[in-house]
């Protein structure tokens, strides 16, 4: 799978990514550090040990991240999620997001990992 | 590329890897790149290495510590003053926007960010900051030059008077010296005098010239052994008056503070606070403060000196004759200013430490102007870097048990710390030691005598030198460095120091 059919298979942005971080060879270098990046595991770990602060911080780093690579998807659901934790207290709210953000989450790692 | 041919340095704080590699990526051709994960290791980077990082590149929300609180240590230490913030954040809310800059941050990108775009604001901030930072030392250099030719015209001047009035040159100094001491006590207590900070230089300049009026006085009177006819007392008189004349008489600069403080001192140093003085019998806070200030540090160095009609008298004598007001009533807010200085007028005033006294006021007052100014305030973290190097290197210098030397090419002094003073008679500095006719058999000769070997020796590809030489059936191990000027076309020596240290016949050190 080429960047291009991947990135229109989870609905991110293939022209903007390429545009903003300088052509596609930048793209996918650093797509491997964008799977291996911690964040997303950090999160479930916060959610499961309630710490809401850590929780905010790790969906303020994703929502970053995936606004960066362009996963427009993901950045959208990841940051719902940001603005729901933003005060750091429990919200049932948030963890139905959370739900929503693995999904996202699973789809498009599974599809970035299948490029060749 | 920054002036001096090296990477200007970019501290990337954020604690996504992710991130800093992309940044890193972007940015890593044309800078050299430190990371920081969080807050508190950027805050201890920037503590140790003050100059070296050319700007920041910051998170906001980070654990440990964030990005505001970077922003508000780097207010605290003035950083932010020298050093551009970037922030780089995915927090587009006003409030954090609005906070970022007014606790200093340069610009605000916003993430998903364009690798385009933060590669030319990083260029561009830096740009502007190095060229403020150039401006900033020219400035500086200006300033300097201007207070330091301001000064030698001024010494010259009083040179002049001092040189026809056969007094010491001492004399000005000693009443630059105290004039400062008494306008800093005047300044840290409460008073209604309303003088800025920046204008003590000025006046202790100002004060050089107290006397100027007494080059149109008779010098068959003016240094005339003995006791003074009353006629003659009064033409002595007049020198006040005369002095104001000369002052009023400068065709420009007439608004000039230091013309305004020298005509003032010229005029009303011999008055008096119960206005029984001379030229105008002023009284109280009529007599201006810097004439009041002046006319204290003029009776008691006059106390403290020999002159053609007197012997010294010692400290402790003058003090208690001002306190008696046998040379007339002073301010008495000033009276206790003179005794909260006087421990450290006695220690103070002749020692033979001229030379080092002056350039130390030199700087001073370059970082009083500075200081007095808000724009350049803080901003020149050198200066402060300067001063607080000059200060440890005095506190060594005073402590070390060891015997340094170092030799200072421009005024050809050589100097000796302080544990060197017994083996150097006649105090720890010397002038000219390389002039013939100084050499001697004392322990000065022996680091002259490697001085002239190294002067001829030396050149700035070598600039270590090491040596064994014997004195008084010692032998002693002598080591140091030659310093270089390399602006010049041609490389200057500036500057020699180095230790000497005694050794056994086998070469080990005691």
């Amino acid at each position: 799978m080429t960047l291009k059919e991947c990135y229109e298979l989870i609905g991110a942005d293939y022209n903007d990514v390429i545009i903003r971080l300088g052509g596609e060879d930048r793209v996918l270098r650093f797509i491997p550090k964008l799977i291996a990046d911690s964040s997303f595991n950090d999160l479930i770990k916060a959610f499961a040990d309630e710490d809401w602060e850590a929780a905010f911080r790790a969906s303020h780093t994703m929502k970053g991240n995936y606004a960066n690579f362009g996963l427009t998807k993901l950045q959208t659901s990841s940051s719902e999620l940001c603005e729901m934790l933003r005060p750091c207290v429990f919200n049932p709210e948030a963890a139905a997001q959370l739900e929503i953000v693995k999904k996202d989450y699973a789809d498009a790692m599974d599809a970035l990992s299948k490029l060749g | 590329m920054n002036a001096n041919g090296t990477k200007d340095r970019i501290l990337i704080v954020d604690d996504s890897e992710l991130n800093r590699s992309i940044l890193s990526d972007i940015l890593c051709e044309k800078f050299d790149i430190v990371e920081a994960a969080d807050g508190l290791e950027a805050v201890n980077y920037l503590e140790q290495h003050p100059t070296e990082v050319s700007m920041v590149l910051l998170d906001l929300i980070m654990p440990v510590m964030d990005g505001m609180s970077v922003l508000k240590v780097m207010n605290q230490n003035n950083m932010i003053k020298t050093i551009p913030v970037v922030v780089i954040s995915a927090d587009q809310r006003a409030e954090s926007v609005e906070q970022a800059y007014k606790l200093g941050a340069t610009d605000f990108i916003f993430r998903p960010f364009d690798s385009f775009m933060v590669y030319r604001r990083v260029i561009n901030t830096i740009m502007l900051y190095s060229k403020q930072k150039r401006l900033e030392d020219m400035v500086t250099e200006q300033i300097y030059e201007r207070s330091k030719n301001s000064r030698m015209l001024v010494s010259v001047l009083a040179h002049i008077v001092e040189f026809r009035n056969g007094e010491s040159s001492a004399h000005c100094l000693n009443i630059n010296t105290i004039t400062e001491k008494l306008l800093n006590a005047l300044l840290s207590r409460p008073n209604n005098y309303n003088i800025p900070r920046a204008d003590v230089p000025v006046i202790c300049t100002a004060s050089s010239l107290h006397d100027i009026g007494k080059i149109a006085i008779p010098e068959s009177i003016l240094n005339k052994p003995g006791k003074l006819t009353p006629e003659e007392f009064e033409v002595i008189k007049t020198h006040s008056m005369e002095g104001a004349k000369i002052l009023n008489a400068v065709p420009f600069s007439k608004d000039e503070p230091l013309i305004r403080y020298a005509y003032e001192i010229a005029r009303w140093h011999h008055e008096r606070y119960d206005g029984r003085g001379y030229p105008d019998r002023l009284e109280g806070d009529k007599i201006p403060i810097a004439a009041q200030v002046v006319s204290i540090a003029d009776v008691y160095d006059a106390l403290t000196s020999t002159r053609c009609y007197k012997p010294a008298y010692s400290h402790e004598q003058a003090l208690t004759m001002i306190r008696n007001g046998e040379c007339g009533t002073f301010n008495p807010l000033l009276m206790e200013c003179l005794e909260e200085i006087a421990p450290s007028l006695r220690e103070e005033l002749g020692k033979d430490a001229a030379l080092f006294e002056q350039s130390s006021r030199d700087l001073d007052t370059i970082a009083d102007e500075l200081f007095s100014n808000p724009d350049l305030a803080s901003s020149n973290r050198s200066l402060h870097l300067l001063e607080t190097e000059r200060e440890k290197f005095s506190f060594f210098w005073e402590n070390t048990k060891d015997i340094f030397f170092e030799y200072n090419a421009e005024t050809s002094v050589l100097s000796f710390s302080k544990a060197a003073a017994y083996l150097v008679d006649g105090g720890s500095m010397v002038v000219d030691p390389l002039k013939p006719g100084f050499l001697d058999d004392r322990f000065n000769s022996i680091v002259a005598l490697e001085l002239d070997k190294v002067l001829t020796h030396t050149s700035y590809e070598y600039t270590d030198f090491k040596d064994e030489v014997e004195w008084n059936g010692v032998t002693y191990r002598i080591e140091g460095k030659t310093v270089w000027d390399y602006e010049a076309s041609e490389p200057v020596m500036t500057s020699i120091y180095g230790y000497a240290r005694r050794i056994t016949k086998t070469g080990a050190m005691i």
